[in-house]
C-alpha cells in the first residue's frame, strides 16, 4: 500500500489524516512547517510564485524524503493561481527527480474512476461515509475550540495559558480513534480554557476582525502568529474563515456566501477569484457588527487579495472602521510586524476611549 | 500639582541613535541627550544614563517609558513602566508641539513612518516595507558615495538652482542613475537637491501612498534636520511643513509623555533600577536552539550573571520568563 | 458635439482597438485615445497604484488619470472570460471597482462584463445595451457590431500574417501599408509575453524595436495562428484557466514541436501572477529540449542598459550556437 500525504495547514493535518486512517491508507504527515520548510520552498520554486505555493513545496519535499509515494492537493479552475498549483509543482518535483504520484482533487473528479483506482488500488467503500464523519467531527472540534482560544487569549489568568491547554487538545484529537470520544474531549478542554478567564488585558474589550487570503489567515507560521500576537496584547480575534466554513462553501452548503456578496456589491461588484470578494463583503459585515477594526492578510502578489487591498481604504472611510492590510512573503519580517500591530491597537484603543468616553488603564 | 522636583524619563532605542529625553512634572522637556547606537545598544544606553545624571545629579525619577526597536531590550536594562511602540510615541510627542497637527512625517535612519491625526488621536498609519528606499540610510549612503558629511547636504541643496530628476526607488538602482547623471556632467549641488527630492517622492509613494496628508505637517526624526528634504516636502505637498525644536528626540519625548500619563493615572511606584544601571554589567548571550529546524536564536540577558529576560523563542520550551515587560 | 469617449492605450486596447474604435465610431462618438505611455503617465499610475500590482495596471491608471478631465465617459470593459473554460486574470474582473475606490473624480464608466463562457452570443447583447445607452436604434447598433467584428477579424489575420500589433492597428486604420524589412542575420527569436506588456514601447522599454534594431526576425505569440496555440496549450498539461497565459503557453509548445526558432525571451512583468506559474512550465519544458531561453522581468524601476546588455549577450550567444 503507499504512502500519502498532503500540504499542511494550521490543524488542517487532524481530520485529513483521521480520514485516511479510517480507509486503511498509510500517510506520511509532512514536519510541522519551520524555516527549513520556507528553505527548501523558495529555493526550488519559481521566484514570484506566491508564499503558499511555496510553503506547500517544501512540505512535499520534506514528505517525499519521508518516504511518501502519493500526494493529495487540492486544485480547481481560476482564476485563483491556486488551481494551477499542483501542475506546476509537480513538473518541479519531477525534474528534481522525486517519483510519486500526483491526484488533485478538484471538480470533475469523479468522472475518471480508472484514475482513482490507479492511483490509490481498492478503495473500502463501504468506509468512505464512516472516515468523513470521523474527519469531519474532528475539524469541527478544532473550529470550535480555537474560536473560542482566538477570543478567550485576550482575557486569560497567565501569558501562554490558553495556547498550552490548545495544544494539549490538538494532541488528543489527534491520537483519538472514537468518534463519540471527540465530543467529550471537546468539552473538557472547553471547561478548561473557559476556567482561564480573568479580566481584559487591557481594562476593555477590544475586537478585531481577519479578512484575507485562507492559507495566509489559516497558517501560524506564515502569518508570523498574528492571531497569537494579538491575543498577547488583549485583542479578542474572530474571523469568517475556517478550514469547515471553507469546506461548506466550497460545496455549496452555506448561506454566508449571500450575505457577503450583497455586503460587498456597493465596492466590488464581482467575484474576483480566491477570497477577494469576500474580504470586502466581510470587512464590511464586521464594520457593521461594531468591531473596532479589520486586519487583512495575504500573501505578497495575490491577484484577488490585490484587488480588495485597492478598495479596502474606500471601505474603511465610509463604513467607519480602521484596516490594517499585511502582505507577507518569505522576507517578512517578526519585528515589522510587532510594532504595526502595537501601533494598530493602540489607535483601536484610543479611538475608542475617545468614542465611549470611558476611562481605562492603557498599558 | 507634583512638586518641581519629579521627573519622567523616555527612551529611544532605534537601530541608528539612543536618544534620552527627560520631562518635567508637567511633561516639558528639560534636557535630551542624542547618541549614535552603533551597534551597541546597552554601553550607549548606560553612557546615556551616565551622562544624565552627571548633568542632574540627585534627581527623582517617577517613571520611565522605552520605545524604538530596542525598546523590549532598553526595558529590561533601565526597568521600564511602560513599552509602547514608536509609532504611537511619535503621535502623542507631535500631538503635544501641535494639538492641531493633522500630518507627522517622520523619517529616521532605517525607518520611516507617516502617521494620520484627526482630533488629537493617531487614526492611520504606515511604515516602510521592505527596502530603505523612503529612509536616511538612503541619504547616508549617497552622501558617503559623494563624500559629504551628510550634515551639509542640506546647505549644498540650498545652492541648487535646476535639481536634477533621479530615477529609481531603490537605493542601488539611484546610485546608478547618479552616477549617470555625475557623468553627463551635473553638478554636485543639482545631484544633491535631486536626491532628496528623490527621497521625498520615494517617501510619498512608498510609505505615504493613498494617506490623506492635510496641513499642519509636522516633519521630525534624525533626517528633519536635512533642510534640503523639508523644501522637497513643500514642494510636493504644496503647504508649509513644521520641524519641532526637538525634531530629532521626539520619540523619546512621547514615550516620556506616554509614561507619565501612565504614572499620573496609576499613582504606582516607578520599576526604573535608578542611575546606578549605568554602572551595572549586562550581558548578552545569544545561541541557536538545535531542537526543531526552526533553528531560533535565543538570546539571554544577564544583569550580573543573572538572568533578567529571554527573548527570540517561538514555542514554549524556553518559557521561563513570564513577565518580560510585554 | 458628440459625446467623447476615452479609450486608455492600455492592457486591453492591445487586443482589441480596431474593433472598439469602428464600433464606437460607427455609432457616432468621438474616440478618444490616450498617447503612448511615457514617464510621466507611469508616474503618475504609480503614485495611485497599490505597489505590489503589476506595471501593465499602473500604465493603465496612469492612462485613465490623462483622459479623466479631458472625455465625457471612459470604456473600462469587466472581463471576466473570454471563452469557456476560460477566465483572464483577477485583476481585469475588478478593474472598473479598483479605479472607483483610487480615483477621485471619474466621468461616467461605460463597463459592460465581459464574460463569454456561454459562448459569444452575450457580447452582442452587451454590444445593443451599449449602443442603447447612446440613444442608437436597433439597426445601426447591428451595424456597428458587425463592422467591429470584421474589423477585428482582419486584425487577427494581419497578425498571423506576422505583422506586429502595432503596425496592424496602423494597416487597419490609418491605411498605411507596412512593408516588412527582412531579417539581416538570419536569426528567428520568439518573444513570448503578454501583448500589452510587450507592445507597449516605453512600458517594454522597446525590447521588440531593440531586438529588431539587431537585425532580428521577433515572432510573437499572437503571430502563430490560434487553432495551433490552443491544440499546443492542451497536449502536456492540465488546461491553463488564464486566456492569455494559454496563448503563450501554447504559442510555445508549439514551437517546441513544429517551428524553427533560435531563441526565446520570455518576457514578465514582476507581480504577474500567471505568468508567475506558466512560465516555470515553458521554462522546464525549453530546457529539456534544450531550446536557449532567456527570462526577462520588469518592474518600473528597470534600467535600460541593463536590458540592453542581455540582449546584446543574448543575440550573439544564439547567434555563435547557430554558427557551431
Amino acid at each position: 500500500m503507499k504512502k500519502i500525504t498532503f500540504p499542511h495547514m494550521a490543524d488542517m493535518y487532524v481530520p485529513v489524516r483521521a480520514f485516511f486512517q479510517e480507509l486503511g491508507f498509510e500517510t506520511v504527515v509532512p514536519p510541522a512547517i519551520s524555516k527549513k520548510t520556507l528553505d527548501l520552498g523558495v529555493k526550488y520554486s519559481p521566484e514570484f510564485a506566491c508564499l503558499p505555493f511555496k510553503i506547500n513545496l517544501g512540505n512535499f519535499i520534506e514528505a517525499l524524503e519521508r518516504g511518501a509515494e502519493i500526494i493529495v492537493m487540492g486544485g480547481g479552475c481560476g482564476p485563483c493561481r491556486f488551481g494551477y498549483y499542483a501542475e506546476v509543482q509537480e513538473a518541479i518535483l519531477r525534474e528534481l527527480g522525486y517519483s510519486f504520484e500526483m491526484f488533485v482533487i478538484e471538480p470533475g473528479l469523479f468522472s475518471n474512476y480508472k484514475r482513482i483506482r490507479n492511483v490509490f488500488g481498492n478503495i473500502p467503500f463501504h468506509r468512505l461515509l464512516p472516515a468523513a464523519r470521523m474527519a469531519w467531527k474532528k475539524a469541527a472540534a478544532i473550529d470550535e475550540i480555537y474560536r473560542l482560544v482566538l477570543k478567550m487569549r485576550a482575557c486569560e489568568k497567565k501569558p501562554g495559558q490558553v495556547n498550552k491547554i490548545y495544544d494539549a487538545f490538538i494532541g488528543e484529537i489527534d491520537n483519538t480513534v472514537s468518534v463519540d470520544k471527540i465530543r467529550l474531549i471537546k468539552k473538557e478542554y472547553e471547561e478548561k480554557i473557559k476556567d482561564s478567564k480573568a479580566e481584559y488585558k487591557r481594562g476593555i474589550e477590544i475586537r478585531i476582525a481577519i479578512v484575507g487570503e485562507i492559507y495566509l489567515v489559516l497558517e501560524p507560521f506564515v502569518n508570523l502568529e498574528i492571531e497569537r500576537r494579538l491575543g498577547e496584547l488583549g485583542v479578542v480575534v474572530e474571523r469568517e474563515l475556517y478550514i469547515t466554513n471553507w469546506l461548506l462553501d466550497f460545496l455549496n452548503l452555506s448561506g454566508e456566501r449571500k450575505l457577503m456578496e450583497r455586503a460587498a456589491g456597493k465596492y466590488l461588484a464581482n467575484f474576483v477569484g480566491g477570497h477577494g470578494q469576500d474580504s470586502i463583503g466581510h470587512a464590511v459585515i464586521y464594520a457593521e457588527k461594531a468591531f473596532d477594526g479589520v486586519i487583512q492578510l495575504a500573501p505578497f502578489t495575490c491577484m484577488p487579495e490585490i484587488i480588495s487591498r485597492s478598495i479596502l481604504p474606500v471601505v474603511s472611510r465610509e463604513e467607519g472602521i480602521p484596516v490594517l492590510s499585511l502582505f507577507f512573503d518569505e522576507h517578512s519580517a517578526d519585528t515589522g510586524i510587532q510594532t504595526r500591530l502595537e501601533a494598530f491597537v493602540d489607535l483601536l484603543e484610543r479611538r475608542k476611549i475617545l468614542q465611549e468616553g470611558s476611562f481605562c488603564e492603557s498599558r | 500639582m507634583k512638586a518641581d522636583n519629579d521627573y519622567y524619563l523616555g527612551i529611544d532605542v532605534g537601530s541608528v541613535s539612543t536618544d534620552l529625553a527627560l520631562l518635567d512634572s508637567f511633561g516639558n522637556l528639560v534636557d535630551k541627550v542624542y547618541l549614535r547606537t552603533r551597534g551597541k545598544p546597552i554601553s550607549i544606553l548606560k553612557e546615556g544614563l551616565k551622562i544624565l545624571e552627571d548633568k542632574w545629579p540627585g534627581i527623582k525619577i517617577n517613571g520611565v517609558g522605552t520605545t524604538g526597536s530596542g525598546r523590549y531590550l532598553a526595558a529590561v536594562v533601565a526597568g521600564a513602566d511602560v513599552v509602547k511602540n514608536e509609532i504611537t510615541a511619535h503621535a502623542v510627542a507631535a500631538s503635544r508641539v501641535n494639538s492641531d497637527v493633522k500630518t507627522v512625517l517622520e523619517i529616521g535612519g532605517q525607518d520611516s513612518k507617516i502617521i494620520i491625526i484627526r482630533d488629537g488621536i493617531a487614526v492611520d498609519f504606515a511604515m516602510n516595507s521592505v527596502c530603505a528606499a523612503g529612509t536616511g540610510s538612503f541619504l547616508d549612503q549617497q552622501a558617503a558615495r559623494l563624500e559629504i558629511p551628510i550634515e551639509e547636504f542640506g546647505k549644498y541643496a540650498l545652492m541648487a538652482e535646476r535639481p536634477v530628476r533621479i530615477a529609481g526607488r531603490c537605493s542601488v538602482f539611484a546610485e546608478s542613475d547618479m552616477i549617470h547623471k555625475q557623468q553627463t556632467g551635473h553638478d554636485l549641488p543639482e545631484i544633491i537637491a535631486g536626491l532628496c527630492e528623490a527621497m521625498v517622492r520615494n517617501y510619498l509613494s512608498n510609505v505615504a501612498k493613498g494617506k490623506e496628508i492635510k496641513p499642519p505637517v509636522l516633519f521630525q526624526g534624525g533626517v528633519a534636520a536635512n533642510i534640503g528634504i523639508k523644501m522637497a516636502f513643500e514642494k510636493e505637498l504644496k503647504c508649509p511643513v513644521y520641524i519641532p525644536e526637538h525634531h530629532d528626540v521626539m520619540g523619546a519625548i512621547g514615550a516620556g509623555l506616554l509614561v507619565r500619563e501612565f504614572i499620573l493615572k496609576k499613582k504606582g511606584k516607578t520599576k526604573f533600577k535608578g542611575f546606578a544601571v549605568a554602572s551595572l554589567d549586562f550581558a548578552t548571550r545569544a545561541f541557536e536552539c538545535e531542537g526543531c529546524p526552526n533553528h531560533c536564536e535565543i538570546v539571554n540577558i544577564f544583569q550580573a550573571d543573572e538572568l533578567i529576560a529571554r527573548w527570540g523563542y517561538k514555542c514554549t520550551k524556553w518559557d521561563m520568563l513570564n513577565d518580560n515587560t510585554g | 458635439m458628440s459625446v467623447k469617449i476615452g479609450i486608455p492605450r492600455a492592457l486591453m486596447y492591445h487586443y482589441y482597438y480596431p474593433a472598439w474604435r469602428v464600433f464606437f465610431e460607427e455609432l457616432g462618438l468621438n474616440v478618444v485615445l490616450s498617447p503612448e505611455t511615457n514617464k510621466d503617465i507611469i508616474d503618475q499610475g504609480m503614485r495611485i497604484a497599490v505597489d505590489d500590482i503589476c506595471l501593465p495596471f499602473k500604465v493603465y491608471y496612469g492612462h485613465i488619470l490623462y483622459l479623466k478631465d479631458i472625455v465625457d465617459c471612459l470604456f473600462v470593459p469587466r472581463f471576466i472570460s473570454l471563452g469557456k473554460y476560460n477566465y483572464v486574470c483577477p485583476k481585469f474582473m475588478g478593474l472598473p471597482d479598483m479605479l472607483k475606490a483610487n480615483i477621485a473624480g471619474l466621468p461616467d464608466i461605460i463597463e459592460p462584463f465581459i464574460d463569454l463562457r456561454k459562448g459569444i452570443f452575450p457580447l452582442r447583447r452587451t454590444a445593443h445595451d451599449i449602443g442603447r445607452r447612446f440613444g442608437r436604434n436597433y439597426f445601426s447598433i447591428e451595424r456597428a457590431y458587425g463592422k467591429a467584428r470584421k474589423i477585428h477579424r482582419s486584425f487577427i489575420e494581419l497578425q498571423e500574417k506576422g505583422i506586429h500589433t502595432n503596425e496592424a492597428f496602423e494597416m487597419l486604420l490609418k491605411n498605411n501599408n507596412i512593408i516588412r524589412r527582412e531579417s539581416e542575420k538570419n536569426l528567428n527569436i520568439a518573444v513570448l509575453g503578454h501583448a500589452y506588456l510587450l507592445n507597449d514601447y516605453f512600458a517594454s522599454m522597446g525590447i521588440i524595436k531593440r531586438l529588431e534594431g539587431m537585425g532580428v526576425c521577433v515572432r510573437t505569440v499572437e503571430m502563430y495562428r490560434k487553432c495551433w496555440r490552443e491544440k499546443a496549450a492542451d497536449k502536456y498539461h492540465k488546461r491553463v484557466f488564464w486566456y492569455f497565459n494559454r496563448q503563450v503557453m501554447g504559442a510555445a509548445y508549439h514551437i517546441f514541436e513544429k517551428d524553427s526558432i533560435d531563441g526565446i525571451v520570455q518576457v514578465t512583468a514582476f507581480g504577474c501572477g500567471p505568468d508567475s506559474l506558466v512560465r516555470e512550465l515553458i521554462d522546464i519544458e525549453g530546457k529539456k529540449r534544450k531550446i536557449s531561453i532567456m527570462n526577462i522581468n520588469i518592474d518600473e524601476h528597470s534600467a535600460e542598459a541593463g536590458l540592453m546588455t542581455r540582449l546584446e549577450a543574448f543575440v550573439d550567444l544564439i547567434e555563435r550556437r547557430k554558427m557551431a
